[in-house]
């Protein structure tokens, strides 16, 4: 995937000599780092922490950007996802900022190279298999052994095999997408500069946030499935017996 | 696009959890046909291993598509039993 052209990256020494998604993601983190900085420290000057800003300022954004990652977290995982409140707020803000930096040209986005997706899923895949082990002990294993002690060697390899297949199709999956973008992005502005690319550029900012969300959720779920324990579902079940005997 | 809207939830629901099934599906099978090919190479057992987790592959894959329709299952169920609560709160009333 060798891009020509000049990308802001290659004019910061240190960086220069790196590859490409490794120096834009180096940069967008950077930047992503003074302005967290930047409004850390007026968060720190205002006296009153209450009443918001009457215009849109730079906390306001920080706070939007807090308030959201926290409410989806909390969301779908209840109250267990606030001890996953940083590495989930991190992927979410890491994602979406790479995603939409490649809007911008002179950026080349890091997530349309597999080796940061598949880095960011693997960290994903590791982080649930140790939460697994650290919720249940030992007895985590029993998530890998089906409902009948005498299925396991029948069920292991399967159930590996599906665990295997989770980082694949999340890095795959991101990967796939913003290449995809990308590239249309790219032939359209070689067909036709003025105006035509504009649609894409819509679908790019839909299909950047889009696929963030898409890789939080998924991440939510793995992570709520490994925590999760398995009597619960026994006692829901029949709940639903009486709701379609009453329907 | 408003965040957080119920529609909008629903739909990004709808995306990332059904959508995401066939490239889970095409992915089991592969890495068990892979996986099945590699303990081949080790053990000189050709056809056999490749045959056994290939088949391992595709019903992992099932296996995934069974849980995503056993969580739909249990989340209408959730949804049901809610509206019945609304219901009978309102005979009460």
């Amino acid at each position: 995937m060798e891009h020509g052209g000049i990308f802001y990256y290659q004019f910061i020494p240190g960086l220069n000599k790196l590859p490409m998604q490794v120096g834009n993601a180096a940069l967008v983190s950077f930047i992503l780092l003074v302005l967290f900085f930047l409004g850390y420290r007026s968060l720190k000057k205002r006296d009153d922490n209450i009443i918001p800003d009457k215009k849109f300022t730079l906390v306001n954004f920080m706070e939007l950007i807090v308030e959201v990652s926290i409410k989806l977290i909390e969301d779908n995982m209840g109250k267990v996802g606030k001890s996953l409140l940083y590495i989930l707020g991190s992927l979410i803000v890491f994602i979406l900022f790479n995603n939409l930096s490649g809007l911008i040209p002179g950026f080349a986005p890091a997530t349309s190279n597999l080796n940061t997706t598949m880095a960011l899923a693997l960290t994903v895949f590791f982080m649930y298999q140790f939460y697994g082990f650290k919720s249940h002990g030992i007895k985590y294993l029993k998530h890998f052994t089906g409902p009948f002690l005498w299925m396991a060697p029948l069920m292991f390899p399967i159930e590996i095999i599906g665990h295997l297949a989770r980082p694949m199709s999340l890095s795959l999956r991101l990967f796939g997408n913003m290449m995809g973008d990308h590239i249309v992005l790219g032939i359209f502005f070689l067909l036709a500069p003025l105006l035509v690319p504009l649609p894409i550029m819509f679908l790019g900012i839909f299909v950047s946030v889009v696929q963030t969300l898409v890789f939080v959720l998924l991440s939510m779920a793995y992570f709520s499935g490994a925590i999760e324990h398995e009597h619960e579902e026994e006692h829901e079940a029949p709940v639903m017996e009486e709701v379609t005997e009453a329907a | 696009m408003k965040f957080g809207t119920p529609k909008t939830r629903k739909w990004v629901d709808l995306v990332s959890k059904y959508g995401t099934i066939g490239l889970e599906m095409g992915i089991c099978v592969f890495l068990g046909v892979v996986f099945g090919a590699y303990l081949d190479k080790i053990f000189h057992t050709e056809p056999w291993l490749t045959i056994v987790f290939t088949l391992f592959g595709i019903v992992a894959g099932f296996k995934s598509l069974f849980k995503l329709a056993h969580d739909l299952m249990r989340e209408e169920s959730r949804k049901a039993n809610e509206e019945a609560e609304g219901e009978r709160k309102e005979r009460r009333d």
